[in-house]
C-alpha cells in the first residue's frame, strides 16, 4: 500500500514535470513566431528578428539605400549619441532589444533604436495574423508614441 | 525505488544544464553568425503578406514634433497707438493718435497627444495657451481719452488669454497620397478667471479648420494644397494654404512651409540640432471683455452717439524669425528663437450682438478703432517633449 502510493507520487510527478515542460515548448513555439526576417512598411530596411537566450532582438540585414551619398561608403550610425559608436556600420545593427514573450501575441519590454535620429524607444510588438507585426515605439507611456507595421520576408 | 528516482533526477538536472548551455550555445553562435553572415542573401526576398503601404506623415529631418512645450515669449518695448472710439474704414487716418511704449511677455504652454497613431491613420488632440501680458513703459501723450485708457486699461490690468482645444486628422489614402484635416476652438480675449467681472464667454469660442489634400513623392518631398477657414489674420478669413516640405539629398537643409501661416529654410547641423529661419504667421481675434461705448462717427457729419458693445480686438503679426533647437536630453529638446514682430493687424470691431462678421480681404464694414504696433525685438525660448 504504502509502496503504491509513493509510486503514485512518483508518477504524478512525473506527469506534472511533462505537462510544465510540454507547455513551455509550446509557449517557446508561440514565442519564436517572432523569429524571421521583417520589412518595415517603408521599405527601406530589412530586420532579422532572432532568440538570444529568452529573449529577442532585431538586426538590420538589408539597406534599400546602403551607401551614405555624403561619404558614398557604407552607413554608419553617425547619429548615435555614443561617439565612440558612430564608426559601427549599420547593417547588422542591433536595433531591436531585449523583447520577451508575454503571451497573448504580445512581445514587450524592449527597445527600439531609430538610426535616423539616434534615439532609443520604449517598444511593444503585437502579431496580426501570421505575417504582420505591429511595432509601437513610444517614450514613458504607450499614448505617445507611433505605430508602424512590418511583414514577414522569406528569403528567395 | 531508487532504480527510478535516480534517472529521473539526472534527466532533470541534465535538461536544465542543456538548456543553460543551448543559450550560451546559441548566443555564441549568434556572435559567430554576426561576424560571418553574408548579408547578401537578404536582397532578393519574397513575402505572403497582403499589407497595404501607406505614406509617413513625415518626411526626412523635419524639425521634430512637439508632444508638449512649455516657453516663454517677451516682446521688447514698441509703440503702440490708438485712436478715439470711432467708426472708421481702414483708409482713414486716426484723427487723434495717442501713443504709449510697451513690452509684452507671457507664457506658452502647448500640447500634441496622439490618440490614435497607426500606418493607416493618425490622430492627434491638442490643447494650448498662450499669454500676453502688458507692461507699459513710457507714453508720449501728456493726458490721454477715456477711449485710450479703456481699451489699454484692460490690456494693461488683464492682458490677453488664448486657450484653445484642437484636432488634426492624417490620412494616407495610398502610399503616396494624404488628407490632413485640422479643427480648433480657442477662446481668447481679456478674460480672468479670478476676477468675477472678467469671467470667460464661451459663446465667444472662435473656430477654425483646414483641409488639406497632398502627395508624398518621396522621402523627402510632400507637398499639399487646401483651404483653410482661420483667424491668423486677425480676423475670420477664408484663404488657400499651401504646404511644401522638401529636404535636400544631402540632407543639409530643406523647407518647411505651410503658407500663408508660416515658412522656414531649415538647416540641420546633426540629428540632434537644427536652425530654422523664416517667418510667422501669428494672430486671432479677442474679446475685449466689459465693453461698451457711445460712439460718434468723426468722418462724417451725422452726430448722434451709437451705442456699440461687445469690442473684439484683431491681433495679427508676422514673426520673421531664427529658430534654433536641439536636443537636451533622450526626448527633451530646447528651442531658443528671436527675431523682429511687426505688426499687421491691431485694430478693434465692435460686434454689437453679432457673433462675428466676415470682412475678408474686400469686406467695407468699419473699425471701432485705428491701431497700429510698432516694430519690436522679440526672444522666445521653450523646453519640449518631442515624438518620436
Amino acid at each position: 500500500m504504502n509502496y503504491t502510493l509513493r509510486f503514485s507520487k512518483q508518477w504524478l510527478g512525473i506527469i506534472l514535470l511533462s505537462i510544465s515542460m510540454f507547455s513551455f515548448t509550446n509557449a517557446d513555439t508561440d514565442a519564436d513566431r517572432l523569429v524571421g526576417i521583417w520589412e518595415p512598411s517603408n521599405g527601406r530596411s530589412r530586420i532579422k528578428i532572432e532568440k538570444i537566450g529568452t529573449k529577442y532582438y532585431g538586426k538590420i540585414v538589408w539597406l534599400k539605400e546602403p551607401i551614405d551619398p555624403t561619404t558614398q561608403k557604407a552607413k554608419l550610425d553617425k547619429n548615435n549619441p555614443d561617439t565612440s559608436m558612430r564608426n559601427v556600420p549599420l547593417k547588422g545593427y542591433r536595433i531591436l532589444k531585449d523583447f520577451t514573450y508575454k503571451g497573448k501575441d504580445e512581445w514587450s519590454e524592449g527597445t527600439i533604436y531609430d538610426p535616423e535620429n539616434g534615439s532609443t524607444y520604449s517598444c511593444v510588438i503585437n502579431m496580426k495574423g501570421d505575417n504582420i507585426i505591429d511595432i509601437r515605439g513610444y517614450i514613458g507611456i504607450k499614448a505617445l508614441g507611433r505605430t508602424d507595421s512590418w511583414k514577414k520576408v522569406t528569403v528567395k | 525505488m531508487n532504480w527510478f528516482v535516480k534517472p529521473t533526477l539526472i534527466c532533470v538536472v541534465s535538461l536544465f544544464y542543456l538548456n543553460v548551455f543551448s543559450q550560451i550555445d546559441s548566443t555564441a553562435k549568434n556572435q559567430i553568425e554576426e561576424e560571418e553572415e553574408d548579408y547578401s542573401q537578404y536582397e532578393n526576398v519574397t513575402s505572403d503578406a497582403k499589407i497595404k503601404l501607406y505614406c509617413n506623415p513625415k518626411i526626412f529631418d523635419l524639425s521634430p514634433n512637439r508632444f508638449i512645450s512649455v516657453g516663454y515669449d517677451y516682446i521688447f518695448n514698441s509703440k503702440m497707438t490708438t485712436s478715439p472710439y470711432g467708426i472708421y474704414s481702414e483708409d482713414n487716418l486716426n484723427p487723434n493718435p495717442q501713443t504709449s511704449k510697451f513690452s509684452t511677455h507671457g507664457l506658452r504652454i502647448n500640447a500634441n497627444i496622439p490618440v490614435i497613431s497607426k500606418t493607416r491613420f493618425l490622430w492627434q488632440l491638442g490643447g494650448g495657451y498662450v499669454r500676453s501680458l502688458y507692461q507699459e513703459n513710457s507714453n508720449t501723450s501728456d493726458s490721454f481719452s477715456n477711449d485710450h485708457n479703456n481699451f489699454i486699461g484692460q490690456l494693461k490690468s488683464y492682458g490677453l488669454t488664448s486657450s484653445n482645444l484642437n484636432t488634426t486628422f492624417f490620412v494616407p489614402t495610398s502610399e503616396k497620397n494624404f488628407v490632413i484635416v485640422q479643427a480648433m476652438g480657442e477662446l481668447n480675449g481679456t478674460y480672468n478667471l479670478s476676477n468675477e467681472t472678467q469671467k470667460p464667454d464661451f459663446t465667444t469660442i472662435r473656430s477654425s479648420v483646414s483641409a488639406l489634400y497632398g502627395k508624398r513623392p518621396h522621402d523627402r518631398f510632400q507637398w499639399a494644397v487646401g483651404l483653410s477657414r482661420t483667424y491668423r489674420a486677425g480676423e475670420l478669413n477664408y484663404i488657400p494654404v499651401v504646404m511644401y516640405n522638401y529636404t535636400s539629398v544631402n540632407r543639409k537643409w530643406g523647407t518647411e512651409i505651410l503658407f500663408p501661416a508660416r515658412a522656414a529654410y531649415r538647416r540641420k547641423f546633426n540629428s540632434r540640432s537644427i536652425l530654422l529661419a523664416g517667418y510667422e504667421l501669428e494672430g486671432t481675434s479677442y474679446r475685449i471683455y466689459n465693453s461698451k461705448a457711445n460712439v460718434n462717427d468723426p468722418i462724417s457729419s451725422n452726430s448722434t452717439p451709437i451705442e456699440k458693445s461687445n469690442f473684439e480686438l484683431r491681433r495679427s503679426e508676422i514673426r520673421i524669425k531664427l529658430d534654433y533647437q536641439r536636443q537636451l536630453k533622450g526626448f527633451v529638446w530646447v528651442a531658443l528663437q528671436g527675431g523682429l514682430r511687426y505688426d499687421l493687424s491691431y485694430n478693434v470691431d465692435a460686434l454689437d450682438n453679432q457673433n462675428d462678421f466676415f470682412r475678408g480681404f474686400f469686406g467695407k464694414q468699419s473699425y471701432l478703432m485705428l491701431n497700429q504696433v510698432g516694430l519690436a525685438p522679440y526672444i522666445n525660448f521653450s523646453i519640449n517633449l518631442v515624438s518620436p
